[in-house]
């Protein structure tokens, strides 16, 4: 068993390599490398029993730990508030959220990836900025999945997916904006932490 | 003795009686028994034409006149509707189709039911549905149309199928995102739960079936909006609150019980003939006139079995003691004509039987048997002296057992007099019936008994100058050695009657009298068992309109009430804040427009792409961490998930060649579906709300008089059947309004009212008897002995109450007043021979008399038993607590009182006896505590 797992790090650290965005990749190319690393973590057999999940999880949120942009992402999830926030509140929001975040996207991706075929199709690209549409195809079934991504030096950094018409960012600022409307900002930061606490 | 004298006088005005009787009957036998049959014959003929039944228990009850009075108004101003009630199980998918296939059938009977109610046509409100709805349905739907404005914007910009899924594709994903990403931001309840299935489900359903071919079209959007707007084909009937029990109420020609009875009979008829045609509906018809009529119904056919049985069972006792089949017919054909006559009498005095009165003909046959036996037992005794001629036996006869049969019978006759007076016109009719019944048996058993046994047995005139002193043989030859010891078990037994008085319960709940197998009765039953819906309820008017309101008002707040039904209950409320509420959401319907005809339709590959993905979606719901954790929910997305696999495969032209047209006919139908509900809605939303006068015509007729008070019907929220939630429902509704009346109110008013009438009547009788005796014996010492066996013989009854748990009831209560004539009849018989005759005295008590009294007490027994054949539990209950009764006082009158008189002869004949008597006790007694006496 400990050689089996002892297998599938090395594996692991063979794909690494190829979820890296590369230099001067295209927006697709980009998504594709995150899309693969993804899957082949999913399709790992040695990672494939139930008890294995927590090292199929730890795998994904690496990936996705190294190709988000969330100091961008905690920024525009607050909207104007965060500009009033001091440098101490937005660096704590930052983490916390990065962190949360990772966790979510780590659930979504454990529990809607996996036997899938990826359909790479129309990529937009304007300066800074690049959008990526995707398909998930299951049997009778295809899912539209939209990445939005922002150049950083010769690579790219995604900051919001876009799942069958729904934004992920969206969706934080909508509700973020909600709770801090009707409750303050230090109550968000306080729930925030509290989930933070309790996935670690 | 100090009355010997008196006596004497009395021995020879009876004497004197006598002679006269006895001449007069040997002359005109034959033409006084032709005139007896004659007026026998044409009471039967009188009382077979006129004499009525009243089963209304108002006719029982008249004590308090201003409660009568005031519910008797209530019913001439609002009528009296819906006495039956048909109750259909609304399990069956077929209950709305039964109700209207019964109507029509009813239809075909205008003479016997005048109104058919159940249902209030929706059409007629179909336009003020919204003031309908509760305000917070109101905001709920204002939330609805708000949540789904885009969608609704949208799918009016776009009308198609395809549209409206890909928008709820869209409220799913973002659920799922919102889970996922933050549901840590919901307080508990709050978080993001997966939309409401119910409507999605209701498409798929009416999506898949039309696909398929199906042709029958519901409407998806009776779950999104209020049921008030859906299709009213099939609303508007009357369901239970929790819609368990549809009813169907029917107002009968009322006119008397037979007339009920009748319509009753025909109702259920047809409701056979209907379900006959709908297999497996379960229907049954109770209301207040079937309650009622069926319990006369039962109880009458119960009554004339009893009254058969009563005679059948008197007459074999008869033959047996008397080993004379022509003496037990000659007794026989006196109680049918003594009964005829007084049923004749019923019918020219009262005119009508009630509940209570019915059962006197068993209870009259029981009682006055006895005049009979004791009349025949002593001309047994006369015709066993040696030498005697017939005639003198007759003679000696009449002239012996007449007293004590004339005494007992006016005792009889005075115990059931105080019955007049209580107030309760049913017990009063009882009363009266009973007083001359016996006195009506008085003379059939003195005139016309002698007479058919002059003509029977051939008799000649009797020697009249015979001195008709008896011989008599002691009962069962016993010597009554011990009579102190006796009357000491009697003083104890009378004693611990008083005792056991204390723990006899009173129930006062009077579904336990009812017979619980009738059919009325079982839905009845069910109805408050299932529904908590009840046929009885408080009734009270409102002057005025603000009356009214203030008086519901403040029954909604009591406790003590379930629900309050009014006009009121038919017009909207709180229209003012509703008003506030429809003009919020007028720019939410108004800005919308859905057009009745689409031009676009959905191609079936595009549909099947957006229904693909909300499968994806469920199908992770189904399998993944998003389980919902209500099964409810669960069961909805397992129903979606089941549905979009069954739809995307006949969307499929390979497989479903037909698709593109069945999906094109769906969609314009659903459109035109959604374009009439929403302008329904718009026209909602600038009406007004409906006026009184606007409402229909069977509703205001029950709920408005002529001159225009108002009818409030409270109804009960614990079982008023239970006397004590009862008087609380009571108390409360008298604190609204002190003339409350109905049902509810008549019962706890009257229920205690005539437990005490009856105790009340009991007391009187045991006064007046008193009374009566003392002036007859002119003696308290006689007086007290003959109420002695009442007193051993009813503390008996208590003690064997108590022992064999028979509480008291309104029905049994009866038998208090009833069975004092009984208990003293026994007393007057021994008494009047063992004063008048030193033979008797001698013997203490001569064997015919007490074969009498036995003879007399198991008639009465098997008279008053055969009322326990009855299924309604309250005749029964009187008729076992009678039967006990009887026994118990004959036992006390075979034994108590033969002792004490045999104390009382031993004490005259020698005093040194009383010391003896007394010094055997005292030995006795120490004996037993185990000490010596010096």
């Amino acid at each position: 068993m400990k050689k089996k797992i002892w297998l599938s790090a090395v594996l692991l650290l063979l794909t690494l390599p190829v979820s890296y965005p590369a230099l001067a990749e295209t927006p697709t190319s980009f998504v594709k490398g995150i899309l693969d690393g993804v899957l082949a973590i999913q399709n790992d057999p040695a990672l494939a029993s139930a008890s294995q999940e927590p090292a199929r999880a730890r795998a994904i949120r690496q990936i996705i730990q190294k190709n988000f942009d969330f100091s961008l992402m905690a920024r525009n999830s607050l909207g104007p508030t965060y500009g009033r926030l001091s440098a101490g509140q937005r660096r704590e929001f930052q983490e916390i959220f990065a962190a949360l975040f990772q966790d979510s996207y780590t659930r979504m991706v454990l529990n809607f990836l996996k036997q899938e075929t990826i359909k790479y199709q129309q990529e937009r690209q304007d300066q800074e900025r690049a959008r990526v549409n995707t398909t998930i195809i299951r049997t009778n079934e295809a899912i539209p999945v939209e990445y939005l991504m922002l150049r950083q030096g010769q690579g790219w950094r995604l900051y919001d997916v876009v799942v069958d018409g729904v934004s992920i960012l969206d969706n934080y600022q909508k509700n973020f904006a909600q709770v801090i409307k009707s409750n303050s900002f230090d109550f968000l930061l306080g729930k925030m932490k509290t989930q933070y606490r309790a996935i670690q | 003795m100090s009355t010997n004298g008196n006596n004497g006088k009395l021995n020879g005005r009876l004497r004197h009686t006598c002679i006269t009787l006895v001449q007069g009957l040997s002359r005109g036998a034959w033409w006084i028994v032709g005139l007896a049959v004659l007026v026998a014959g044409l009471s039967v003929y009188y009382t077979v034409n006129h004499l009525s039944f009243r089963t209304n228990r108002s006719d029982l009850v008249a004590s308090n006149l201003k409660l009568v009075r005031q519910g008797e108004k209530l019913d001439q101003d609002f009528g009296s509707h819906d006495g039956l009630v048909v109750v259909v199980e609304n399990g069956h998918p077929h209950s709305i189709a039964f109700a209207e296939a019964l109507a029509a059938e009813l239809r075909k009977y205008p003479g016997q039911f005048t109104d058919l109610f159940y249902r209030l046509d929706p059409e007629q409100f179909k336009q003020q549905a919204l003031f309908y709805l509760e305000p917070d349905q109101l905001r709920q739907l204002k939330e609805q149309l708000l949540e789904q404005r885009q969608v609704m914007t949208s799918l009016a910009a776009d009308p198609k199928l395809t549209r409206l899924f890909q928008a709820a594709n869209e409220d799913l994903t973002r659920t799922m995102i919102g889970h996922l990403f933050t549901s840590f931001l919901a307080n508990g309840q709050e978080e993001e739960k997966l939309p409401d299935l119910a409507f999605l489900n209701a498409l798929l359903r009416q999506l898949k079936g039309q696909l398929a071919g199906e042709k029958a079209y519901v409407s998806p959007f009776n779950t999104f909006f209020p049921k008030e707007l859906e299709d009213l084909s099939q609303q508007g009937y009357f369901f239970t609150e929790n819609d368990k029990y549809l009813l169907f109420l029917v107002t009968p020609e009322e006119d008397g019980y037979s007339v009920s009875a009748r319509a009753l009979k025909i109702l259920r008829q047809v409701v056979a003939r209907v379900q006959a045609d709908f297999p497996g509906i379960k229907a049954g018809v109770t209301g207040p006139l079937a309650l009622e009529a069926d319990e006369m119904n039962s109880a009458l056919g119960d009554i004339t079995i009893a009254t058969w049985l009563s005679l059948l069972s008197q007459l074999v006792l008869l033959i047996i003691f008397f080993r004379s089949f022509r003496r037990t017919m000659v007794e026989g054909l006196v109680l049918v004509i003594g009964l005829c006559w007084t049923f004749g009498l019923v019918t020219l005095w009262v005119g009508h039987l009630n509940l209570l009165s019915m059962v006197f003909a068993p209870l009259m046959l029981g009682l006055t048997i006895d005049y009979g036996i004791h009349w025949f037992c002593r001309l047994e005794e006369e015709q066993a002296k040696p030498g005697g001629c017939y005639a003198e036996n007759l003679g000696c006869t009449l002239r012996r057992a007449s007293p004590a049969i004339t005494y007992a019978a006016l005792a009889a006759a005075v115990s059931f007099f105080p019955l007049v007076f209580t107030g309760f016109k049913g017990l009063a009719e009882l009363g009266l019936i009973l007083t001359v019944g016996v006195l009506v048996m008085l003379l059939v058993t003195l005139v016309l008994l002698p007479c058919l046994v002059i003509i029977t047995e051939r008799a000649t005139t009797p020697q009249l100058e015979n001195d008709c002193n008896g011989h008599p043989r002691p009962f069962l030859s016993i010597r009554w050695r011990r009579p102190g010891l006796i009357v000491l078990l009697g003083l104890i037994v009378l004693a611990l009657g008083g005792v056991s008085l204390w723990h006899v319960p009173f129930d006062l709940n009077p579904l336990h009298l009812q017979n619980q197998k009738t059919e009325s009765v079982e839905w009845e039953l069910k109805l408050l068992k299932d529904s908590r819906y009840s046929t009885s309820y408080g009734a009270m008017t409102a002057g005025n309109l603000t009356e009214l309101k203030d008086k519901t008002e403040a029954l909604k707040k009591l406790p003590t009430v379930s629900h309050v039904e009014s006009i009121l209950s038919f017009l909207p409320s709180e229209v003012e804040a509703k008003r506030q509420i429809t003009r919020e959401l007028t720019p939410l319907v108004t800005e919308t427009d859905f057009p009745k005809t689409i031009r676009k339709l959905s191609v079936p590959s595009e549909l099947a792409k957006v229904l693909g993905r909300i499968r994806f979606k469920l199908a992770q719901v189904q399998e993944g961490d998003q389980q919902p954790e209500d099964k409810a929910t669960q069961a909805q997305v397992a129903e979606a998930n089941t549905l979009l696999s069954q739809i995307m495969t006949l969307l499929d032209p390979r497989r479903n060649p037909q698709v593109a047209s069945r999906l094109a006919a769906f969609e314009k139908r659903f459109f035109q579906d959604l374009h009439d509900k929403w302008e329904l809605l718009r026209t909602n939303l600038t009406s007004s709300p409906i006026r009184l006068e606007e409402l229909p015509q069977n509703v205001r007729e029950r709920l408005i008089s002529p001159e225009g008070t108002y009818l409030i019907r409270v109804f009960p929220a614990q079982d008023i059947w239970d006397p004590k939630p009862l008087a609380k429902f009571v108390q409360d509704l008298r604190k609204v309004d002190a003339n409350v009346v109905g049902d509810p109110v008549l019962l706890h008013v009257f229920t205690l009212d005539f437990r005490n009438a009856c105790l009340w009547a009991a007391g009187m009788a045991l006064i007046a008897i008193t009374f009566m005796l003392f002036l007859l014996f002119r003696s308290l010492k006689i007086t007290l002995l003959a109420l002695l066996p009442l007193f051993v013989g009813t503390g008996l009854t208590l003690n064997l109450m108590w022992l064999l748990h028979i509480p008291f009831n309104q029905a049994n209560v009866l038998f208090l007043p009833l069975i004092l004539g009984e208990g003293i009849e026994f007393g007057i018989i021994i008494l009047v021979r063992w004063k008048l005759e030193e033979s008797a005295r001698a013997i203490t008590l001569p064997a015919s008399t007490a074969k009498g009294v036995l003879l007399a007490a198991l008639t009465t027994t098997v008279g008053f038993g055969s009322l326990m054949i009855s299924g309604h539990q309250g005749i029964f209950s009187l008729g076992l607590l009678a039967t006990v009764g009887s026994l118990s006082v004959l036992l006390a009158s075979l034994s108590v009182l033969p002792a004490v008189l045999r104390l009382l002869e031993k004490t005259q004949a020698s005093p040194q006896w009383v010391m003896e008597t007394m010094m055997d006790l005292r030995r006795r007694f120490f004996n037993m505590i185990g000490k010596e006496v010096q």
